[in-house]
């Protein structure tokens, strides 16, 4: 046996398959992705809100958030907008590319305190990519929570991603949606409009003893949403919310997502807001 | 553990017929600078309380190497870096550093090329005495109790000889008849007494067991901005502190060929201002007095994980490099005594 | 599928040539650099430029006469990526280390009062005082390995990476003693590294030659050099030497806080 195959190379990414690729709006593409390897297709587990290494050979690296849901297997789903070098590239493969993958990483939401309660999911922006795969994993066993509000606010109707998907998602009576651009571009805009945290006022009473919170957003975001959350006496160790660092390793050991003492990759993305009052810059 | 004595007579002999155990390394001066460095005879080696420019890190995290090669059947790791080593002449603090960066390498998942590094490599320590710049009394890092094969104490007319490892007492059998076990009162005695003339030699001390405390309470303090403003942002002290660990990953093509290339890993700084860049050009970091803030809260506060322990060993390096003379000496006791240092 | 290969054209203006003499001499990769690409226009190594469409050029040398402004604008024009390379490309070179001189003058004599500098001005503009420039390759002379390495993702469809940090990094892992230490006159923490930080390996102080550093801390070094004994003229002189247009930004800075 060769060295490379006794040791355990956790940096090591393996070749996965485009398997469908669509453009969401301007910039931002949906990757459906699979591992060649069929096994592992299968086996690769994971807990919605972890993310995974992409690799372009000769370009480089970066994380990306799981936008799919562990109870669908098989196939990766991920939302990617186009910023730099790697995901320049990435937008330029097309179906049945190979690109190179490796994780899960990350600590992923707290399912088990989600559980039997109500659950409040606050998205905004980009922040719906990876709150998919929670919204999913919820719907997919939806008998073991109770009320589920979904709060998903983008800047624009041409900035609402997965507006198909999540119109459909409305009509279901096991949901509540609520949805709001910040301004009508359109004028065939049929929802709300205001800022997401507008959303609050048409959410029926809530029992802050027996809610949870989930969020993503851009940084701003996250201090008015916490603000209505807090309004509703929601327990500030019941609020998860994702953020973002930069990440070079994702497994600990490059040190970029570092963050006061801890390193962001591993005992995050997902803080509760309890934790981000605990560790400095945090937000 | 052993403990053994030795004659100095049987040193250069001992030490250079560790070759079998693989290539020996140590502290050695090039060009005027000491460099942990293959070692060809017993003369390069110095084996005194200087430190060397970069720490022993870099013999275990390198400042540059391939960390795969990748062609269109995928990336294949590259581990031309193992080697069989022997690394002589390790200090206290050293070891304890590499201790450290076992904290951050080692837990799951291992990072493998750390490990097979550690694994391919025994450590020789030997005492020192106390340097200009040392602190390590005051990081409580001046002596070791874990992480070499083999540790020579210079008692000037025998050696001590602590025998960390089952693969360090190998060594000793090697040359079985240099050693005695017979370890008297009066040898204890002798190395007792070393200690206190070394524990008296320490010339400078900071207050690092109340460091976190302070560090926590000044996370406001305008002294980051006094040294904000001053740092050059040139990233020396991290290259040379021996608990630094921080790299960057960078893909480099072939020429030839569309898909073959090398993926490559180099030391980083969180003093440089791409740092903690991210997506949309926001930075958490930009200003120098954060950059250093973080820095600081690694070394003397906590470090890496949760509720870990603060990193500094106490080298003194960063007092020896920092051109403005930012360093854990200078910062600790402007947070201590909220008082700048003067010009 | 027949492989595409980019059509590459090299140029060369006011400057040593030296640059493009580097490329040619990178023999070991030359071949392959020459297999790899479709060479449409070469001023040095063919005495017969096609002059046609291209996908990335390299342009060596700062722009210094009216006929030389409209051939790089012709250039770019043509070219799909354009890449400035060397000092004087980049940064003007020390043709422009009186950068703008005509406005600036006035202002730098009221900040730094009378100061003799040693040369006559020859006014040459940074290639992207004519033109816009995708990707810099700073240097007096480039560093081979950088070049490569850029050329490589370039002419394989990927985005070349940047290296945003001061010389000093190289230099530390290159294990050299800090010139600063000694109270030299190195400006590697104001200088963009990628050099393999050529001087300091020789201990030779840094003198700029990669152009600013972007994030250096240059009312810091100033002082501090200030405090060696070196003469405040002399630091202003060096930086602009091979600071060139880039290094004004940072001066005024300086000018500023005075
Ligand atoms: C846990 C996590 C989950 C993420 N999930 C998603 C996702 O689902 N969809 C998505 O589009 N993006 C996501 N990102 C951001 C994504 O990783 C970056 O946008 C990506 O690295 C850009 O790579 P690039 O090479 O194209 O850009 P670069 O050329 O590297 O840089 C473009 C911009 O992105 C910044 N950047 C570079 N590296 C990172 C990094 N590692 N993290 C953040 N910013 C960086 C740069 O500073 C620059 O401003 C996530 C990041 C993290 C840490
Ligand atoms: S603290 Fe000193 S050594 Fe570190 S980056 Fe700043 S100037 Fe350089
Ligand atoms: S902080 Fe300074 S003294 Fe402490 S280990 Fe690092 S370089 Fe040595
Ligand atoms: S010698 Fe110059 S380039 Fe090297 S570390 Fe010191 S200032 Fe930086
Ligand atoms: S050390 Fe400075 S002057 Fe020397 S080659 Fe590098 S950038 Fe140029
Ligand atoms: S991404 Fe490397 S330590 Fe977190």
């Amino acid at each position: 046996m060769s060295l490379s195959e006794q040791i355990e190379n956790p940096f090591l990414p393996e070749p996965a398959r485009i398997v469908r690729q669509y453009d969401l709006i301007k910039d931002h593409r949906f990757f459906q992705i699979r591992f060649i390897d069929m096994n592992r297709a299968m086996s690769f587990d994971y807990v919605p809100g972890q993310f995974a290494m992409l690799s372009i050979p000769g370009v480089g690296e970066a994380p990306f958030s799981i936008s799919s849901t562990p109870s669908r297997p098989g196939i990766l789903e991920m939302g990617i907008r186009r910023t730099g070098n790697l995901t320049r590239a990435l937008f330029k493969k097309k179906d049945n590319d190979i690109v190179y993958l490796r994780g899960p990483y990350g600590n992923g939401f707290k399912i088990e305190p989600m559980v039997e309660r109500d659950i409040i999911i606050v998205a905004g922006g980009l922040g719906v990519i990876p709150l998919r795969s929670i919204l999913y994993f919820v719907l997919d066993n939806r008998d073991q929570f109770d009320e589920l509000y979904f709060l998903y606010g983008a800047r624009n109707p041409n900035e609402f991603l997965f507006k198909n998907e999540f119109f459909q998602i409305k009509a279901r009576e096991d949901i509540d949606c609520l949805y709001s651009v910040d301004k009508d571009t359109t004028g065939d805009w049929t929802e709300n409009t205001g800022v997401v945290t507008s959303l609050f006022q048409k959410l029926p009473k809530i029992d802050p003893q027996t809610t949870t919170a989930v969020v993503c957003g851009p940084p701003i975001m996250y201090k008015f949403v916490i603000k209505e959350l807090l309004k509703l006496k929601i327990p500030k160790n019941m609020i998860q919310m994702t953020l973002e660092r930069r990440m070079k390793c994702g497994v600990g050991k490059c040190g970029h997502c570092a963050l006061d003492h801890i390193y962001t990759c591993i005992d995050g993305p997902i803080f509760t807001y309890w934790d981000t009052l605990h560790f400095r810059e945090l937000i | 553990m052993r403990i053994l004595k030795m004659k100095p007579d049987f040193l250069k002999e001992f030490l250079m017929g560790l070759e079998g155990f693989g290539a020996l390394y140590g502290p050695k001066r090039q060009s005027g600078i000491l460099k942990y460095a293959p070692i060809e005879s017993y003369d390069e080696l110095v084996l005194d309380g200087e430190n060397t420019l970069l720490p022993l890190k870099r013999l275990f995290h390198p400042m540059r190497f391939d960390m795969f090669r990748f062609d269109s059947r995928g990336f294949e790791a590259d581990y031309s870096i193992f080697e069989k080593r022997v690394i002589i002449g390790v200090h206290p603090c050293e070891i304890h550093g590499i201790l450290k960066l076992d904290e951050v390498f080692l837990v799951h998942p291992p990072d493998p090329y750390y490990a097979g590094l550690r694994k391919n490599s025994a450590i020789i320590g030997f005492s020192c005495l106390p340097a200009e710049n040392a602190l390590c009394r005051s990081t409580g890092t001046d002596i070791v109790a874990e992480g070499f094969d083999l540790f020579f104490v210079d008692l000037t007319d025998f050696y001590l000889v602590w025998v960390g490892s089952s693969f360090g007492y190998d060594m000793i059998l090697e040359k079985e008849d240099f050693f005695d076990e017979n370890v008297t009162h009066e040898d204890i005695q002798i190395y007792i007494e070393w200690r206190e003339k070394r524990n008296r030699m320490f010339k400078k001390s900071f207050n690092f067991r109340d460091m976190p405390d302070i560090i926590e309470l000044s996370y406001k303090s305008e002294i980051w901005d006094y040294f904000g403003k001053k740092c050059l942002s040139c990233g020396q002290c991290t290259m040379v502190c021996p608990t630094c660990n921080c790299y960057n990953v960078t893909d480099v093509l072939d020429l030839a060929t569309e898909t073959s290339g090398r993926r490559e890993r180099m030391w980083d700084s969180c003093m440089f201002a791409d740092y903690s860049l991210v997506a949309g050009g926001h930075n958490f970091r930009h200003a120098r007095a954060d950059r250093l803030k973080l820095w600081y809260t690694h070394k003397l506060k906590a470090f890496a994980h949760k509720y870990g322990s603060p990193a500094c060993v106490g080298c003194g390096r960063c007092v020896e490099t920092c051109p403005v003379d930012i360093n854990v000496l200078t910062v600790s006791e402007a947070l201590t005594s909220c008082e700048v240092p003067e010009e | 599928m027949p492989e595409y290969k980019p059509r590459v054209g090299i140029y060369g203006f006011t400057g040593c040539a030296g640059d493009q003499l580097l490329i040619i001499h990178t023999e070991d990769r030359l071949l392959d650099f020459f297999n790899a690409v479709e060479m449409r226009s070469f001023v040095m190594a063919s005495s017969n430029p096609l002059e046609t469409e291209i996908d990335i050029a390299f342009v060596e040398g700062s722009i210094s006469t009216e006929e030389e402004r409209q051939h790089i604008k012709e250039i770019r024009d043509r070219a799909g990526v354009l890449v400035a390379i060397g000092n004087c490309a980049v940064s003007g070179g020390p043709q422009a280390m009186f950068a703008k001189d005509g406005s600036f003058a006035r202002r730098l004599k009221q900040v730094y009062g009378d100061i003799k500098f040693i040369t006559n001005p020859v006014e040459g503009a940074p290639l992207d005082e004519v033109v816009s420039v995708d990707y810099y390759l700073p240097g007096c002379p480039i560093s081979q390995s950088q070049a490569m390495a850029l050329i490589a993702r370039l002419i394989h469809g990927a985005d070349p990476e940047e290296f945003p940090h001061p010389v000093c990094h190289e230099c530390k892992l290159n294990e050299n003693l800090c010139l600063l230490l000694d109270q030299k006159f190195c400006l590697g923490p104001l200088t963009l590294g990628g050099c393999h930080s050529a001087c300091p390996n020789n201990g030779l102080p840094c003198v700029g030659c990669w152009g600013p550093n972007p994030d250096g801390n240059f009312e810091e070094q100033l002082g501090l050099l200030e405090s060696f004994g070196i003469p405040h003229e002399d630091i202003i002189r060096r930086v602009r030497n091979f600071g060139g247009y880039k290094i004004l930004a940072h001066i005024e800075k300086l000018s500023g806080k005075r």
